[in-house]
């Protein structure tokens, strides 16, 4: 016999009924008391009456054009939710709720969510690529001069997150303001000015706890552990037997000395800052390093993970323009884009580093140093014990305070 | 060094480009919409899809800021069902125009459908955005959503019913009310998805017509059910020359009972018997036909037909991944607490996985009756 489990006895629909399937059986239908409706409450009638094929309007209907639609329209619905998780983190920092360290997991929660849905985001274009080159050709004239380039959505969403303007590759600088007009424009122009999550996380970094020259001084520590540590590395090296193989060594361990005394060169830092090589502040800088070497203090623990998940949105931000340049790729070849860029070559040179925000937590990886060279925390002097600020999570007493949502 | 590509000089991006000629071609264009014409946001009608969202918690005063994530959650899932069907409705009426006959549209047949299980492996992904959600937090609005369920969606029923779900199939709870929900238009558009042919009844039109079925033609049944026999004939006489012992006995045993199965393969009562209870589906050509594929899937003309047989089990695996995926998360949300729309909720939803709601059931079942190459019947050059 077949060996689907449904087949014996034991499940046919001759309704033997087991308890089981009595209980799961049992029920009403709420929705014929009257009150809100599934298809009522998502507005379904706008969502779902939104696909017009311009193919078909030039009578010439193109089956594939819905897909494409479609897919963009999927695109658009989870910009925004990113955008509303986006810009409610941004208020917890401009807000100073996040002086209270129980707002932290809020904090956490929402941009590993901005990852999560970036993820399935990124996995997105594998459906709009079951449309061929060949398909896409046939209906591709009746959308110009409709262009990504023109949403507004992708804007803001680079915007807040801090992609810097004057990093942006020319064609995207030059003219990635004149889509917009009145309404849109004004909101585009206030994600500029407003903080973006770059500045605001930057800030909250230059408070880590430990920083504080007249305090533990992590940077003035670390640096003479490291010079300390190198110095007794050389001597060891030193004593041994003159050969090739010695003094490559050596060379190396130059090198590497070079590259941590660069490390503490404050004004080598602004420079990189100036050329935008570097976005964080040096304190920030000093701060992001110092959750990395501390992330197992109960304190740093949530923070660690929010400086894993920001350079997982870097990651997934560029993977996803590295997906759709390799689309764009398979679909048009070499043919300038609808919006009247160059197309594929403009979109290749956007996948960059110029578009990584928190590339300074990247680099830092660059600065890691053995274990025993980490400045020694004394749990009797350095507890980092939590003291709150001010009492601000949903969860205190204060969540009817200044007419709040909870937040 | 860093191992970092980007930090030696080499790849330095000063803000005073110095342009390489690459740099300067892909920089090089206009901008369009300057002039003119169809815009980005006009032609996807972002107006209407991006000002859909009003939270049920705002309205009573009690934002949420979870429900906002659960409304764009949904509405996504109801675009991509949008989708499903145009394909979906696209391949139907490719069957049910006759264009399938030639051979040429098999390619698009195949095509869309392989497209929709693309499309629902991204659905069946999609649960892990949502289930970012805390139970907790769900638990702050959902009181403001009754008597609102997914059991209202239309699309999820016109998708089960024109795929093929059976009627008589549906568990108790499902099949009584699940018509209450829809009235007017959306009644008649339900109503009509029953009445018009489904997914699996065309395709078990098109499998009855495969070629080679004809009993006076290449006759594949007579000829399989032939070299089944003999084939089962000669193990037993092989195995019978065995020196005796109680292995030789449960050997025995297990090529008797094998040979039952066949025997249950070939015996067309007993067929009409299982689709009659609702386990088996095809009718029993079609069941021949799509069994004449697999073995014969090599063939230039049976290779497109191979490959649509495979995707249609795939969609009924992605449903059924749907479903478990839904009543995981269904479970960690709400536990044992009753559905928004009525029903027992965790409960109800755990009983629709399974094969009751497998549409292409006998494909899979299918592979019950593989047997060696060698029973398969020859094919002459000719056919």
């Amino acid at each position: 016999m077949s060996g689907c489990p449904f087949l014996g006895r034991k499940y046919q629909f001759a309704h033997n009924t087991t308890e089981e399937e009595d209980d799961s059986q049992k029920g009403v239908n709420n929705a014929a008391k009257g009150g809100i409706i599934y298809g009522d409450y998502l507005k379904l009638d706008k969502v779902l009456n939104a696909q017009v094929l311009q193919s078909e309007l030039r009578g010439n209907k193109i089956h594939d054009e819905h897909l494409f639609i479609v897919t963009h329209q999927a695109y658009e619905l989870w910009f925004k939710q990113v955008l509303w998780e986006l810009d409610s983190v941004r208020e917890l920092f401009v807000q100073n709720h996040v002086r209270d360290e129980r707002n932290m997991l809020k904090v956490v929660s929402r941009i590993h969510r901005i990852t999560m849905i970036f993820k399935l985001l990124v996995d997105q274009f594998a459906v709009l690529e079951t449309m061929t080159a060949l398909d896409f050709f046939d209906f591709r004239e009746y959308l110009s001069p409709a262009s990504g380039f023109q949403s507004l959505q992708f804007r803001l969403l680079e915007n807040k997150i801090g992609v810097a303007d004057n990093l942006r590759v020319p064609y995207n600088r030059q003219h990635y303001r004149d889509n917009f007009h009145g309404q849109e424009s004004e909101n585009l122009l206030r994600s500029e000015q407003d903080p973006t999550l770059l500045q605001l996380v930057e800030k909250w970094l230059e408070r880590t706890p430990g920083l504080e020259e007249d305090g533990f001084n992590f940077w003035g520590k670390l640096q003479a552990n490291i010079e300390e540590g190198f110095k007794l590395k050389m001597q060891k090296l030193e004593k041994e037997p003159d050969s090739e193989m010695k003094e490559d060594m050596i060379q190396d361990l130059n090198k590497q000395i070079e590259m941590f005394t660069s490390l503490f060169d404050s004004k080598r830092h602004d420079h990189l800052l100036s050329k935008g090589e570097r976005r964080l502040s040096y304190k920030g800088l000093q701060g992001a390093l110092m959750i990395y070497f501390y992330r197992e203090e109960p304190r740093f623990q949530v923070p660690f993970q929010l400086l894993t998940s920001l350079m997982e949105i870097d990651t997934l931000m560029t993977k996803w323009r590295y997906n759709h340049v390799c689309m764009v790729h398979r679909m048009i070849g070499s043919k300038a884009g609808t919006g009247g860029s160059s197309g594929y070559h403009y979109l290749r040179s956007t996948v960059s580093d110029r578009y990584k925000v928190f590339v300074d937590l990247f680099n830092l990886a660059t600065y890691l140093v053995p274990r025993d060279w980490v400045p020694k925390l004394n749990p009797n002097i350095h507890k980092f014990p939590y003291t709150a600020e001010c009492s601000d999570s949903s969860y205190s007493s204060c969540s009817s305070c200044s007419g709040e949502e909870s937040d | 060094m860093s191992g970092c590509p980007f930090s030696g000089k080499e790849y330095q991006f000063k803000i005073t480009y110095s342009t390489t000629e690459e740099e300067d071609d892909s920089q090089r264009g206009i901008d369009k919409a300057a002039k003119g014409g169809l815009i980005y946001g006009k032609y996807l009608q972002l107006d209407k899809i991006l000002n859909a969202q009003a939270l049920e918690s705002e309205k009573r005063h009690s934002k949420s800021h979870d429900e906002h994530l659960f409304i764009v959650t949904h509405q996504a899932y109801e675009l991509w069902f949008k989708q499903v069907l145009w394909e979906l409705d696209s391949v139907r009426e490719l069957f049910i125009q006759n264009h399938v006959p030639d051979e040429r549209n098999m390619l698009k047949v195949v095509s869309r459908i392989h497209r929709i299980t693309v499309i629902l492996k991204l659905l069946v992904n999609q649960f892990a955005v949502l289930e970012t959600m805390t139970p907790l937090d769900f638990f702050d609005f959902r009181e403001y959503l009754f008597p609102a369920s997914g059991f209202q969606s239309l699309q999820f029923r016109l998708l089960e019913i024109k795929v093929g779900v059976a009627d008589n199939r549906r568990v108790p709870y499902n099949r009584q009310h699940y018509r209450e929900n829809f009235h007017g238009q959306e009644s008649e558009d339900l109503l009509r998805s029953e009445q018009e042919p489904s997914l699996l009844q065309l395709v078990e039109k098109w499998l009855e017509r495969t070629p080679g079925l004809e009993e006076d033609g290449f006759n594949f049944w007579g000829k399989l059910q032939a070299n089944i026999e003999e084939g089962f004939k000669l193990k037993m006489q092989k195995l019978e020359k065995e020196p005796d012992s109680e292995r030789k006995e449960d050997m025995l045993q297990d090529l008797k009972k094998q040979r039952e199965g066949f025997t249950s393969l070939f015996d067309s009562n007993h067929h009409d018997d299982l689709l009659r209870k609702g386990e088996r589906r095809l009718s029993y050509k079609g069941l021949q036909g799509a069994l004449m594929i697999y073995f014969y899937r090599e063939e230039l003309q049976f290779q497109i037909p191979f490959q649509l047989l495979n995707s249609l089990m795939e969609v009924d695996t992605l449903m059924n991944k749907w479903r478990y995926h839904h009543v995981c998360m269904v479970h960690r949300m709400i536990g044992s607490k009753a559905g928004t729309g009525g029903s027992s909720g965790y409960h109800y939803l755990r009983s629709t996985i399974g094969d009751r709601y497998k549409v292409f059931v006998d494909l899979f079942n299918l592979t019950t009756y593989l047997v060696p190459r060698d029973w398969v019947p020859k094919i002459e050059p000719q056919h």
